[in-house]
């Protein structure tokens, strides 16, 4: 919350995004990946994307990176990275900003890193890519990339096969802070790992995150981090933004259905004689999805109006955005 | 690695003894005395009992065999029956021929066939890909000996650019030859490249390092590549390998003076030490060409290097 | 039982309709089965005597016409009889050899799969020899020891292909080995010969389909470039590799008699080859 308080002045977004649409055309079909996705993260401020498997989370970080493979993908919407439109810049242009303004750490360490490359070449190939210096100045900041992480420079030379998958999301993590990014996304980065190694990394991430002062974007479908480290929440449900918040916004005043089948899903530790409840069936077909609210098939409220229109996101106080129906203003 | 390498060599011995005893133990049911062939028929049944233990024939095959063997290691290969021409240095003069033949081949292939499966995979459904792969599917199905044909038609005979029979000493005439040759194996290393490419693109590796900010060409070059050349180059061995086996009819259709037209020379004219001696040798070729595969596997591989470090 | 073998049915039929889907591979099936048909019932459409053996010398050398369409050669005899009657000794000794090393390569890949240890050392050792020579140096090696003869050039090209599918059968069958529903069938006390024939071998049947369509393009490249050499099947039964050969004295003035042998070969391999690479892509649809 701090780092919103000192920031909050002066009202610039590392990011902003505008009615991202993203939809992949395979064989005559039409997948609906995000639609109309907008927010906002001011410097510094992290922001937790939260959802189910196949909600578009990593399609809206690829789409920051401008990473989404076209054919088949077909991207529209505004993206601005400080204060810039990347979708007018050339693709040279955008490679200049990829690792240095915005870096991303991929969900799964194991096959992330390049097999037949050193672990410093491969973090020492991006400094060289960004800052314009020397073959062997950019290897010795890889190695102290290497140390603060938390894995001796001497083990450079190492291939990725020779590292366990906590200290491959190191290296990863050593290659994506390597410039100093201005954004950070972080797609499920524990989620490939083993529970006692997961809060190591998270908590490193952290830590970092606060000593660059950058802009976070944590992808997750577990609460749990999203309590630990975010400032603000988005819920995404099949491709679109279903609730939009403060931490306290989402966890204390929860108003979508689907967030609270979120809460809902998890077990509840002051009283284990309570049930689980979680949410009946599945997510729609992205290449089908339903007219109305996507939520309404799987919402135990839903009415009339839920399956005939989709609801837009509206305030509720303060920065609170809700899409539902059944929530009214106020 | 050079542990790795040793332990490489001394697995391909057994597979060498293997493959020449094959060979020695199915020659050797081929029909004919060799004793009452040198000596014709006219000499007595004593005559040919004591040639035939001067050359050992009395002997159990698996002796004949080692005694073979140990000779071939120094350099001797035995007579030719008719000639009594020394059998290595028939061999050993025609070695380089084939050799020559075959490095250009591979060499043709491999410059031919890494950028045309790289470039196909890289614009993948372009007319350049099917283009590029409707080629590589027409390589792996045309014969050889066709192709040979085919081309001396067109660049010998019509346009009279190249000479009709392959020529050891000057490029022009080895270029028939070579093309033949390259044709068939350039085409299925084309398709390996390409595939191995495809699915080395699709990897996550790709992706972090596009999320770096390297360019397009450099994703390519410097990831996807050395990535995609670890099943390419066991596709490469198998097929210089391949090679070996079609220099037989490459240098029939061209006659080129190699081990592998003397061959199919020798099986004519029935000289079983010279068709044992050449088969042994390509044999030998064959297994050395997968050695030297297995050790550029660990150049390229990571992950076999750091096995033996 | 009656569930798997649905399964097993549908996905066939999976396989089926993703295999329509792929033009070249339609297009080679359908030229496969041409060829097969026209090779059965060649003596309906020709006279091996009259219009295969019988030299006329009336009508050496002549260029494609109506009578002849593919046009004599230099003994009189129609080429387009002698390529149909060709396919014959092609498909034949390929489809027996192929078949044969198959079944041989499966039954050793399968013990070597299911038991391991010392059996698949020795085996794969084995296959290790036999792999280290090319199948056309094999061939050879057993004709100049045996002499031509179509027996000699079967029992050649299945012995070297034999390790193919004893490596691939054994891949297989280790990867199924492992699988679930092959430790419940243990689990419920199925005798080993039972486990493998109705739970492993089933399951590993697609990729030797795939080789074998695969094999047979391969091995009659082989035969013919053997009989191209002389050291296959041997005259005056025709067979694609002699006729080329026979024709390269002619080649300068009549091309004809070298392009339509060699383009029966390269049409037939073509659409083997691309029914094949269909069928593989059919059968593992992950890929593409």
């Amino acid at each position: 919350m701090s780092e919103r308080m000192k920031n909050g002045a002066a009202s610039e977004y590392a990011l902003e995004i505008e009615n991202l649409n993203v939809e992949y055309h395979v064989d005559k079909e039409v997948v609906h990946a995000l639609n109309g996705i907008s927010l906002k993260v001011k410097k510094g401020e992290t922001i937790g994307l939260v959802g189910e498997t196949g909600a578009g989370k990593t399609t809206t970080g690829l789409s920051i990176l401008r990473l989404i493979p076209s054919p088949p993908g077909v991207v529209k919407g505004t993206i601005r990275v400080m204060g810039e439109d990347i979708g007018s810049l050339s693709e040279k242009q955008m490679e200049a900003i990829r690792g240095k303004l915005v870096s991303m750490i991929f969900q799964d360490p194991m096959t992330s890193l390049n097999p037949t490359k050193t672990v410093n070449d491969q973090i020492a190939e991006v400094i060289r890519l960004h800052d314009k210096i020397g073959k062997k100045e950019a290897a010795a900041k890889a190695g102290d990339m290497l140390e603060m992480v938390g894995i001796p420079r001497d083990r450079g030379v190492e291939f990725p096969h020779q590292f366990s998958g906590g200290m491959k999301q190191r290296v990863v993590i050593a290659m994506a802070l390597a410039c100093s990014p201005e954004i950070l996304i972080a797609d499920e980065p524990t989620t490939a790992l083993d529970v006692t190694i997961q809060a190591q990394v998270l908590d490193m991430i952290r830590d970092l995150k606060k000593q660059y002062n950058m802009s976070m974007i944590m992808i997750t479908h577990d609460l749990g981090i999203v309590a630990e480290i975010c400032d603000t929440v988005a819920i995404v449900y099949a491709g679109s933004i279903v609730e939009y918040g403060t931490l306290e916004d989402i966890f204390n005043r929860t108003a979508h259905p689907y967030t609270v089948g979120l809460f809902g899903s998890l077990p509840n530790m002051d009283d284990r004689t309570q049930r689980l409840k979680p949410i009946q069936g599945l997510m729609p077909d992205p290449t089908n999805l339903p007219s109305g609210c996507p939520f309404s098939p799987r919402c135990p409220r839903a009415t009339a109006e839920c399956f005939a229109k989709k609801p837009e996101l509206q305030n509720i106080g303060g920065e609170h955005l809700v899409a539902c129906h059944l929530v009214k203003e106020g | 690695m050079l542990k790795y390498i040793g332990k490489r060599l001394l697995a391909m011995i057994p597979v060498i003894l293997g493959v020449t005893l094959i060979v020695y133990l199915i020659m050797s049911l081929a029909p004919g005395d060799p004793a009452r062939t040198i000596l014709g028929e006219q000499a007595t049944e004593e005559q040919v009992a004591q040639l035939r233990s001067e050359m050992g024939l009395d002997q159990p095959i698996i002796v004949q065999y080692f005694r073979y063997i140990w000779n071939l290691l120094h350099g001797d290969l035995g007579r030719s029956y008719q000639s009594r021409i020394d059998v290595s240095t028939e061999i050993f003069s025609r070695f380089p021929n084939t050799i020559k033949l075959a490095l250009t081949a591979s060499l043709f292939s491999v410059i031919l066939a890494l950028p045309l499966g790289i470039i196909a995979a890289v614009r993948q459904n372009t007319f350049f890909d099917s283009f590029s792969m409707f080629v590589a599917i027409i390589g792996i199905s045309c014969p050889t000996f066709w192709f040979g044909l085919i081309l001396i038609l067109v660049f010998a005979v019509n346009l009279k650019w190249f000479p009709v029979s392959g020529q050891v000493d000057n490029f022009k005439g080895m270029v028939l030859p070579a093309l033949t040759l390259a044709f068939n194996s350039m085409a299925s290393m084309a398709r390996v490249t390409r595939s191995s490419m495809l699915e080395v693109i699709r990897q996550d590796y790709i992706r972090t390092a596009r999320a770096k900010g390297v360019s397009n060409r450099n994703v390519i070059l410097r990831h996807a590549v050395p990535n995609a050349m670890i099943p390419t180059v066991t596709v490469i061995g198998l097929r210089i390998g391949g090679l070996l086996a079609g220099a037989v009819i490459c240098e029939t259709v061209f006659s080129w003076p190699g081990i592998g037209r003397l061959l199919v020379q020798s099986i004519q004219s029935r000289n079983t030490p010279v068709v044992l001696g050449c088969i042994i040798i390509f044999s030998i070729c064959f297994s050395l060409v997968n050695l030297i595969v297995d050790i550029l596997y660990a150049f390229i591989d990571p992950r076999i290097k750091s096995q033996y470090q | 039982m009656e569930k798997t073998e649905f399964k097993q049915r549908s996905m066939l039929v999976e396989t089926w309709k993703r295999l329509q889907k792929n033009k070249g591979a339609m297009i080679g099936l359908a030229i496969v089965l041409i060829l097969f048909l026209l090779a059965i019932f060649a003596g309906v459409i020709y006279d091996y005597q009259e219009d295969v053996i019988k030299q006329d010398y009336n009508e050496l050398l002549q260029g494609p016409s109506a009578k002849h369409w593919f046009g004599t050669d230099e003994l009189g005899r129609d080429l387009l009889a002698r390529i149909i009657y060709g396919s014959r000794a092609s498909l034949f000794i390929s489809f027996a050899a192929v078949a044969l090393a198959a079944v041989i390569g499966c039954f050793f890949g399968a013990i070597s799969g299911y038991f391991g240890g010392k059996v698949d050392s020795v085996i794969m050792r084995l296959t290790d020899i036999l792999l280290a020579i090319p199948e056309t140096l094999f061939a050879i090696t057993l004709v100049a020891a045996l002499g031509t003869s179509t027996f000699t050039l079967i029992i050649a090209l299945a012995i070297s292909n034999i390790p193919i599918y004893c490596r691939l059968l054994r891949g297989s069958v280790m990867t199924q080995r492992g699988s679930e529903h092959v430790e419940a069938a243990k689990a419920i006390g199925a005798r080993t010969s039972t486990i493998i024939m109705q739970h492993i071998l089933p399951n590993c049947l697609a990729p030797v389909l795939v080789q074998f369509t695969l094999s047979i393009a391969t091995t009659i490249l082989t035969i013919s470039g053997l009989s191209f050499l002389g050291l296959g099947v041997s005259p005056p039964t025709p067979e694609w590799g002699s006729l080329l050969s026979s024709s390269r004295s002619y080649m300068r003035e009549h091309t004809y008699l070298t392009i339509f042998p060699g383009l029966a070969i390269m049409v037939t391999i073509l659409s083997l080859n691309l029914l094949g690479d269909g069928l593989r892509d059919a059968l593992d649809p992950r890929l593409r």
